[in-house]
């Protein structure tokens, strides 16, 4: 039945449909909704007035008081019907007395749960949150709908337990029929204990009443949001560390940045700065963990540096919190997490402005490293895309290493992302530089070819002015527009000068009767007058900027027989050019060129803006774990993996839980710091043993050595070999190891020594061999000093790699003798051992292929390399025994037993013939190694020395000769 | 916010097809009371019945019921949308359904066409035998005497207004045995589905409110190994009477009672590495996975997930998941971490032999374990009492009765009180079962109040407890003095 007007149906169905019409404003529009909310309590609360309680019967599509309907809808969308009915509502009944803020709390809770799905509260629990006195209700909650329906699994678990709890209520009868025996009586719990329990009960009472509310105030306390989420920062910092865990690495980073954009969600900056500076901290501290775990904390820098993190902090980036501002800079800065690229995509998607501004900041403190993602990015055929990567580039510090950036992007197919290349290339001008321009002298765009003559024009660079000559003659130019025109005669002025005179008289026609051309002579008129059109007065102008004797005497005949108004800009021209004014059109764009970026702020001054307040103590985490209980059954676990280097990288996170080996209840204790002075990165840790696979990066000292054909600035290798399990019995049997070959990376940075005296002259090959057959390096004592004694005749142990002594040298390289007798020895051909040599162990999976190990620059075969014998490097940076020229002492020399050395030992090795290092400078060279690599060449051939008698030359030189050109002062 | 529900076409298709089997159903209600089963009447509406039951079981992929209470039509979890017809139509059938005690049908399967014709051929036509308590089962068993076996009558739906209601027990039975079975479907699910979560917590703090004494002795009454779900309730339960005790406010209290109950929760999560890490390890490490997927991050979720890993870290924090420098637990964990210990030691599981509550109160007193604030020991034992429900005891007369009814912490005028309410008097009533020589004390007799007067003027004592094991079937007529009435309140007897 449909309500009638003036019946507590109607009065609800107008509530209702007012319910409908105002959710959707919430938040949206929060007048309106207030004044929605007033309307539906006023209604409410007038039919409550007149009719008392009104119970409201929910269903679908309905909504029903007694007997009338009050609402209905069969509408799939905002269907207040529905949206209580799903919500669980069964009945709504509101009671006479109801409030405003009753009925507005009502609404905001409705609209709030209406569509939310995915929320932890629906409706129904707000309510009863709520507690709203005269709004009561009726709801179904999901479980007891399965019993409604009699959901045979559901229904079956409710019985199960009921009959479990109260066995044999169903069919129990009313009265208690006795028993047919006596039941047993046995004790629980005897006198003297129930005697006990009267006396706690008294006692407890009383203490209950003397402790008084602390501990309820304990409870209202820790219901303090941010000291909850301090809390578990905490716990989560413990789960970082946990190892084995099986949370995975992504969860468990997911739910650190979860944790921190919660902080920043209440806008606790500060509590915010603390979890993650504390975080921070712990991962920070990643190296006096157990390997596995250092590794997995290493790997969670991104949950709190990251870009995740990052948007979030942008979101919500407080403008007048200048040290929280300056804080979040020194913290993304400095974790260096972030790439460029990322950034990028989240400053497109970020909304507030300050988090753009902040991001665009960190934008523009990307290092080069990030440079092969924005050439990505700057290929992207949206040109909005590209111009702000370049703005950012332009905005950054990348200076030169942008520069092949900005060339590349000269060929981008929208003309404005071109001017804005040409743009960034206003700090560097070259030949490379010259070269990418000068086709755009032609671009179809007039934007392009401006600014491309003012970079010509701001670099002098006269050599083009052959171009701009060709420019101005050709049919083309008569399309540019004035401004365009002058600009480009001007340009010509200032790097042609007089020698293209012939060009501006050309474009004037002054020596072809002017105007009158072909109907002037036709005519046979004398010299006709020269009609102002744009190209002449852009040619007086040119020349006005040209400003000599001989430009000025143009103008002057060029006036003589200009019309009035071109006759008035050569007059105009010539005064300009008097003053030195003249040449205004470069002038403007030039100075438009962007100005170099201010000097960045030190990101570092805000370390400190937002306290040093720490969560917990990242230490606390240092002390052994528990001891495990594994499931009954489980396998013994192995030993744990070592700490690969810092340097090394990564392994990429894992979806799956990380379980590395590890001894059966036994944990682990973090590896003790070293008090050795050890180097920036020592090969082995105290304990550690080498995995197949494990990576380390190699430093030589000296840092490089280089021939004229390469340079060898460090080395990178990948040990291979068998499981730490049989590593003893392996260098027992002394098998031979199937070897990775040796990578030579080239360094474009020299790095100077001044003193290699004291170097141990060790190969690379000689490093490897002995590093991996746990030995010295074969090298022969310095002459200098008594050969050492011969070790004892124990078996052939391999020493350690790192020096024990504290005094002695840390590093590879100080536990090589310093050979300075070293015969030369020839690198090892291409068919070296390694490739014949059978493993003993099966070789890892990845494994390097047994292909010959590659010398970078030096192409398939290295050619001999004689020389002179290296003297001792200096040490690795950080390393504490100063240059000395006296090797320092060595805690054990060549054992006259060698353990097994990197190649197979039965398989013939070619007698070496010269040292690896054959063109590695004297010590009186060693600093041109780095400035003049020809001088590494001790005894050049014939054509190396017809070469190195040229004259050598500048790039500037280079570039004169080539174009044949002044480049100008 | 997420996106509002789909109305896609599987929701369209059993729309219609619910409202067809609606109308076909009533439709063959009234044909049988009209025709015989030989008539041409019964072949079309058969044959559009059979239809629309295969098209819902195609779609939904498992058996169908169809129930109609309170005006609403259901087909399994779809409400219908009525229109005015089908509006009239549900109210008519509601009606012959109530006729029969019935709520609704259930197909099992497609069933055969005869045995549609029967079983609607004696829906409309069956009359109970004289004496009979009700309609429901003889019409049930009729039919399977007939060979109906693949459509059923559904039970009776309670009324909206009586669900979880009515004498002593019926809320505690109803709340403990509905949240035990719903929380074994939270507990399997990811993401954790939190909102059935706070429902149950909720409904449980309103059970607290009218019969606290007897919730809080269900999860001891029980024999069988309690299921993770189950124990979840047991400590949910545990948490918001403790919430209560100590005088926290309704909303507090559900929030404590919530974490209770979905501490365990990281079960529900797949353990990477079942011969790595037990199942309380990768539980206790793998609930952090709700920080991410929950969609509300607040304190209370902050404090559910620090119990998940907190509670099992066990007096000196060694236990599951094993982790270095744990803070101290907030107070919610280490509610829920006593609860645990406390129905561990008084059930017999997970390593504890079974104890008395007596014991284990006095020595909990006695020795309260580390990481857990002594005061809230005290407050826990004094909210379970010494003595709680079901506690079966000799008096000093030689009567054994069970203890049945605790006035400590009943109502809700317990919320936001201070002093806490726990501190308040406690009244212990015990139901005399047998006498000293084995024989029943008359009900009139039997319940007495511990340290009242006997008819000797002698105070009632304890003199100590015994072993519930061989009085189990007395100890549930002490506590429901009424099964009949609790099994019909219940809705249970339908299901018998």
């Amino acid at each position: 039945m449909a309500a009638e007007e003036g019946s507590a149906a109607h009065a609800i169905r107008e509530a209702m449909k007012g319910l409908r019409d105002a959710a959707p404003l919430l938040g949206v529009n929060d007048e309106t909704f207030d004044k929605a909310c007033g309307e539906i309590a006023s209604t409410l609360r007038g039919a409550t007035g007149e009719f008392g309680d009104i119970e409201l019967q929910v269903a679908t599509n309905r909504i029903t008081v007694g007997e009338d309907i009050a609402f209905r809808s069969e509408a799939k969308e905002n269907n207040v019907a529905f949206d209580l009915f799903r919500q669980g509502l069964r009945r709504i009944i509101f009671k006479p007395g109801l409030t405003d803020e009753e009925v507005t709390t009502f609404v905001i809770r409705f609209a709030e749960c209406r569509s939310a799905d995915q929320v932890d509260e629906d409706f129904v629990s707000t309510l009863w949150r709520e507690q709203l006195p005269n709004i009561q209700y009726i709801a179904l909650d999901g479980f007891t709908e399965k019993i409604f329906m009699s959901e045979a699994d559901f229904v079956g678990a409710f019985r199960g337990v009921i009959d479990d709890v109260v066995p044999g209520l169903t069919t129990m009868e009313e009265l208690d029929p006795g028993d047919e025996a006596a039941r047993a009586r046995e004790t629980q719990a005897d006198a003297q204990a129930t005697e006990s329990a009267d006396t706690w009960s008294i006692r407890l009472r009383k203490q209950l009443v003397d402790d008084g509310p602390p501990l309820v105030q304990e409870f209202r306390a820790a219901d303090d949001e941010l000291d909850c989420f301090d809390h578990l920062a905490h716990l989560l910092g413990c789960l970082m560390v946990k190892h084995p865990s099986p949370l995975s690495l992504e969860s468990i980073a997911e739910a650190i940045t979860r944790l921190l954009v919660a902080y920043l969600e209440k806008e606790a900056w500060e509590r915010f700065a603390d979890a993650t500076r504390t975080l921070r901290q712990l991962i920070e501290q990643a190296e006096t963990f157990d390997a596995t775990v250092a590794v997995r904390l290493r790997q969670l820098y991104e949950a709190i540096a990251g870009d995740s993190l990052v948007e979030s902090v942008a979101h919500t980036l407080d403008p007048e919190n200048t040290d929280y501002t300056a804080w979040c800079r020194w913290h993304f800065v400095s974790a260096g997490v972030l790439k460029a690229p990322a950034l990028l995509t989240i400053i497109n998607r970020a909304t507030n402005p300050p988090g753009v501004d902040f991001l665009k900041d960190l934008l523009r403190r990307q290092g080069t490293e990030s440079l092969d993602p924005w050439v990505e990015r700057l290929k992207d055929p949206n040109a909005g895309v590209v111009l702000e990567v370049l703005d950012v580039i332009l905005g950054s510090d990348l200076g030169v290493q942008a520069r092949p950036m900005f060339i590349e992007t000269l060929k981008h197919q929208a003309p404005e992302v071109r001017a804005k290349a040409v743009e960034g290339l206003s700090g560097t001008y070259d030949l490379t530089v010259r070269e990418a321009l000068l086709p755009l002298l032609r671009d179809p765009s007039s934007k392009v070819r401006k600014a491309i003559v003012s970079r010509f024009v701001a670099f002098k660079d006269k050599s083009v002015a052959t171009y701009l000559g060709s420019a101005i003659r050709s049919s083309l130019f008569f399309e540019f527009d004035e401004d365009e025109q002058r600009l480009y005669f001007e340009a010509l002025a200032k790097l042609g000068g007089a020698r293209f005179m012939d060009v501006y008289r050309e474009q004037l026609h002054i020596d072809d009767g002017g105007g009158g051309g072909f109907v002037g002579k036709l005519l046979k008129r004398g010299q006709s007058t020269l009609a102002d059109n744009p190209t002449r007065r852009a040619a007086v102008s040119g020349l006005a900027a040209m400003g000599s004797k001989d430009a000025l005497n143009l103008i002057a005949e060029v006036k003589k027989r200009a019309d009035l108004n071109l006759g008035s800009h050569c007059d105009v021209s010539i005064r300009l050019a008097q003053r030195g004014d003249a040449g205004g059109a470069v002038e403007a764009l030039d100075s438009s060129a962007p100005k170099a970026a201010e000097p960045e702020e030190d990101v570092g001054i805000g370390e400190s803006r937002m306290g040093e307040r720490l969560v917990f103590l990242p230490t606390a985490m240092r002390v052994a774990p528990p001891t495990r209980v594994r499931p009954a059954g489980a396998p013994p676990r192995q030993e744990a993996a070592p700490a690969p280097a810092a340097e090394a990288p990564a392994p990429a996170a894992e979806p799956t839980a990380e379980v590395a080996p590890q001894p059966a209840a036994a944990p682990v204790a973090p590896a003790p710091a070293l008090d050795l002075p050890l180097g920036e990165r020592p090969i082995l840790r105290d304990g550690e043993i080498f995995l197949p696979d494990d990576r380390r990066r190699l430093k030589a000292e000296p840092g490089e050595a280089a021939d004229n054909r390469f340079r060898l600035t460090g080395v990178r290798g990948v040990l291979v070999g068998p499981p730490a399990s049989a590593a003893a019995q392996t260098r027992a049997t002394e098998p031979p190891k199937p070897v990775m070959p040796v990578r030579i990376v080239e360094r474009s940075t020299p790095t100077a020594h001044a003193d290699w005296t004291h170097q141990p002259d060790t190969t690379v090959e000689d490093i490897l061999q002995s590093y991996l057959t746990g030995g010295p390096a074969p090298v022969e004592p310095p002459a200098s000093e008594p050969p050492p004694e011969p070790a004892t005749s124990e078996p052939p142990v391999a020493p350690p790699l790192v020096a024990p002594d504290s005094e002695a040298p840390t590093g590879l390289f100080p536990l090589t003798p310093p050979p300075l007798t070293t015969p030369p020895v020839t690198a090892p051909p291409v068919t070296a051992p390694p490739l014949t040599a059978p493993p003993l162990t099966p070789p890892p999976l990845t494994a390097p292929p047994l292909t010959p190990p590659p010398l970078t620059g030096s192409g398939p075969t290295t050619p001999p390399l004689a020389s002179e014998p290296l003297t001792p490097p200096p040490l690795a940076a950080g390393a504490s025994v100063g240059p000395s020229p006296t090797p320092p002492p060595r805690p054990s020399t060549a054992p006259p037993s060698m353990p097994p050395p990197l190649y197979d030992m039965d398989a013939p090795v070619p007698e070496p013939e010269a040292p690896l290092f054959a063109n590695a400078p004297s010590p009186a060279q060693a600093e041109d190694v780095v400035v003049e690599p020809d001088l590494l060449a001790p005894e050049p051939s014939e054509a190396a020395q017809a070469e190195a008698a040229a004259p050598s030359a500048t790039v500037d030189d280079m570039l004169k000769d080539f174009l044949q050109l002044d480049l100008g002062d | 916010m997420a996106a509002r529900p789909q109305f896609d076409a599987g929701h369209e298709r059993i729309q219609a097809a619910g409202k067809q089997l609606l109308t076909y159903v009533f439709s063959l209600i009234k044909t049988g009371e009209v025709h015989e089963l030989n008539n041409e009447a019964w072949y079309r509406p058969t044959e559009k019945l059979l239809d629309n039951l295969d098209t819902l079981i195609k779609i939904e992929r498992q058996g169908i019921t169809l129930v109609v209470h309170e005006g609403v039509a259901q087909v399994n979890s779809h409400a219908l949308w009525l229109d005015s017809n089908t509006t009239e139509q549900t109210q008519a059938l509601e009606q012959f359904l109530a006729q029969r005690e019935a709520g609704g049908l259930i197909f099992p399967e497609l069933p055969p066409e005869q045995q549609v014709k029967v079983f609607f051929n004696m829906f409309a036509r069956f009359r109970a035998p004289d004496g009979a308590e009700d309609q429901f089962n003889p019409l049930q068993s009729a039919l399977l005497k007939e060979g109906v076996t693949k459509v059923r009558l559904a039970p009776q739906p309670l009324r909206l207004e009586g669900i979880g209601q009515g004498v002593r027990g019926v809320a505690s039975l109803w709340f403990y045995a509905k949240c035990s079975a719903g929380m074994g479907l939270v507990m399997d699910r990811t993401p954790v589905d939190v909102k059935s979560g706070r429902r149950v917590a909720q409904e449980l703090v309103d059970a607290c409110g009218s019969e606290q004494d007897l919730l809080t002795a269900m999860p001891f009454l029980g024999r069988q190994e309690p299921s993770p779900a189950r124990r979840a309730v047991d400590v949910g339960i545990l948490c918001a009477a403790t919430g209560r005790a100590l005088g926290l406010s309704t909303v507090q209290c559900a929030d404590l009672a919530t974490t209770g109950l979905l501490h365990g929760v990281g079960a529900a999560y797949e353990n990477p590495d079942p011969a790595e890490f037990t199942i309380p390890e990768a539980a206790g490490t793998l609930a952090v996975k709700q920080l991410v997927e929950g969609s509300k991050f607040g304190a209370a979720m902050a404090q559910r997930v620090a119990a998940a890993v907190e509670c099992a870290l066990g007096p000196d924090g060694s236990g599951p998941p094993y982790i270095s420098g744990a803070p101290d637990p907030l107070p919610s964990s280490q509610v829920v971490a006593l609860a645990r210990l406390y129905l561990d030691r008084c059930n017999g599981t997970n390593g504890h032999p079974r104890e008395s509550a007596l014991l284990v109160g006095l020595d909990l007193l006695a020795n309260p374990p580390a990481r857990i604030h002594p005061q809230l020991v005290r407050v826990f034992v004094c909210m379970m009492g010494l003595l709680p429900v079901g506690t079966v005891v000799e008096l000093h007369n030689g009567d054994v009765g069970v203890v049945c009814d605790v006035d400590h912490l009943r109502g809700r005028d317990v919320y936001r009180r201070s002093p806490p309410p726990v501190t308040r008097s406690r009244k212990v009533f015990i139901e005399r079962m047998r006498d000293a020589k084995g024989k029943v004390v008359p009900e009139r007799k039997s319940r007495i109040q511990l340290d009242d007067a006997d008819e000797h003027g002698n105070s009632w004592t304890i003199t100590r407890t015994l072993d519930p094991e061989p009085w189990r079937e007395l100890v549930t007529r002490a506590i429901i003095r009424r099964p009949a009435t609790v099994v019909a309140q219940l809705g249970l007897k339908a299901n018998a």
